[in-house]
């Protein structure tokens, strides 16, 4: 598996990566719980954006029943008998293709699980808010994770000082604790998986280890 | 987050039933249609796209991508890059710049789909872009100009460029998440 592609990732989802590569990242990312979060989430800005071209009358030719027949299973008479014999080869081909990813994809995942530490059915049930943290005196950004009622937050931080730890700080009804520490890389990323009790967050807040938020300037801070 | 429609529809996808594909083709093609018509200006190329997206799909059904940001924003990112695949493949650079230098004359993009009635949540969204972000936003996907290029023309790092895109693009999921679900 390639290295985690995060500068490919906003070029994948602009359509700016030749073909090839920006399968390598999207394959990447489907077995990848950290990738296929940011991916989501630059591909949920795009479709923002789609939400401007207006639908045209897409009329329902033979090109329709032609996804049919490359899933593998006719579902109507009338669609079987205009599959060519390419298109049943090429049906049949798909359809061993997914058995032997849907084995792959099983063991991707546990593979993934044990190396992050994060419970993957957190991240593919969706079921989550992101939060941008940033500071305007610093490139560094982070992004965290938390489920609607904050029982998890999972931050997932780019550009800081490469080597160095950080503490993650939430802040609720007023009062700031430490959530959880992480070490970053030689290229200053760093993530952390953090349980705790559900409840509201009113802020969240990375820092140096041993500086409070309000201690470092450089701190990365949401809202 | 992903709505119930989706969920179903990803549900099916993995359990490999094919009359998914119809009904996620009977949800989302027209407006695939309309993204990568954006970018093709032409019928027949766009409906290409859009086929190549959902045989995409298909093969990807398993991945958490799909799973993690839905059916409908998966398959506009993955028609608008094989619309733009298929015309870098045809060389048509003049095409581009000219839509470049469109977009220079147009202060608000949005004002191109002024009639849909999203177009005002997109308007809004975008206008609460910090200037930068929305410029970087903009010159992408309105002016289909890669990153280096916007980099160049705003002489703004490629860095700063990337991470304004990505900040952009993730403010306006968030604005818009209502709408997308």
């Amino acid at each position: 598996m390639m290295d985690h592609p995060h500068d490919d990732i906003d070029a994948l989802a602009l359509g700016e990566l030749d073909p090839a590569l920006a399968r390598e990242v999207l394959t990447h990312a489907d077995a990848c719980p950290t990738c296929a979060v940011l991916v989501a989430d630059a591909m949920n800005g795009i479709a923002a954006l789609a939400q401007v071209e207006s639908p045209m009358d897409v009329k329902h030719t033979a090109r329709a029943p032609r996804l049919v027949a490359l899933a593998g299973s006719p579902v109507n008479a009338g669609f079987a008998r205009r599959k060519s014999a390419f298109q049943n080869a090429v049906g049949w081909f798909a359809a061993a293709a997914a058995a032997v990813s849907l084995g792959l994809f099983a063991w991707n995942i546990q593979l993934r699980n044990d190396a992050l530490g994060v419970p993957v059915t957190t991240l593919v049930h969706s079921h989550f808010i992101h939060h941008p943290l940033t500071n305007p005196k610093t490139s560094a950004a982070a992004k965290v994770l938390q489920a609607p009622d904050g029982r998890w937050l999972y931050v997932v931080a780019d550009g800081l000082t490469p080597h160095t730890r950080y503490e993650l700080w939430e802040t609720r009804d007023g009062r700031a604790s430490i959530v959880g520490e992480f070490s970053t890389d030689r290229a200053g990323r760093g993530t952390k998986y953090s349980e705790q009790a559900p409840g509201p967050i009113d802020a969240l807040a990375v820092a140096e280890t041993g500086r409070s938020p309000d201690q470092d300037a450089h701190a990365l801070r949401w809202p | 987050m992903i709505g119930p429609r989706d969920l179903e529809l990803v549900r099916r996808l993995t359990n490999g039933d094919p009359t998914a594909l119809e009904d996620a083709y009977g949800a989302y093609a027209p407006r695939c249609k309309a993204v990568a018509y954006r970018v093709l200006r032409d019928e027949t190329q766009a409906e290409d796209a859009v086929q190549e997206a959902f045989l995409a799909l298909w093969r990807h059904r398993d991945g958490l991508v799909v799973r993690t940001s839905g059916i409908g924003p998966w398959l506009f990112t993955v028609t608008r890059n094989a619309a733009l695949a298929s015309l870098r493949a045809q060389s048509r650079r003049s095409a581009r710049e000219e839509r470049a230098a469109e977009m220079e004359r147009i202060d608000d993009p949005s004002e191109m789909v002024a009639t849909r009635e999203t177009a005002q949540s997109v308007r809004a969204a975008l206008a609460g872009l910090p200037d930068e972000q929305r410029a970087v936003i903009s010159y992408a996907y309105f002016g289909s100009m890669t990153l280096p290029q916007i980099s160049q023309r705003t002489g703004a790092p490629l860095g700063t460029v990337k991470r304004r895109a990505q900040l952009g693009l993730s403010k306006l999921a968030r604005t818009l998440r209502p709408q997308l679900s």
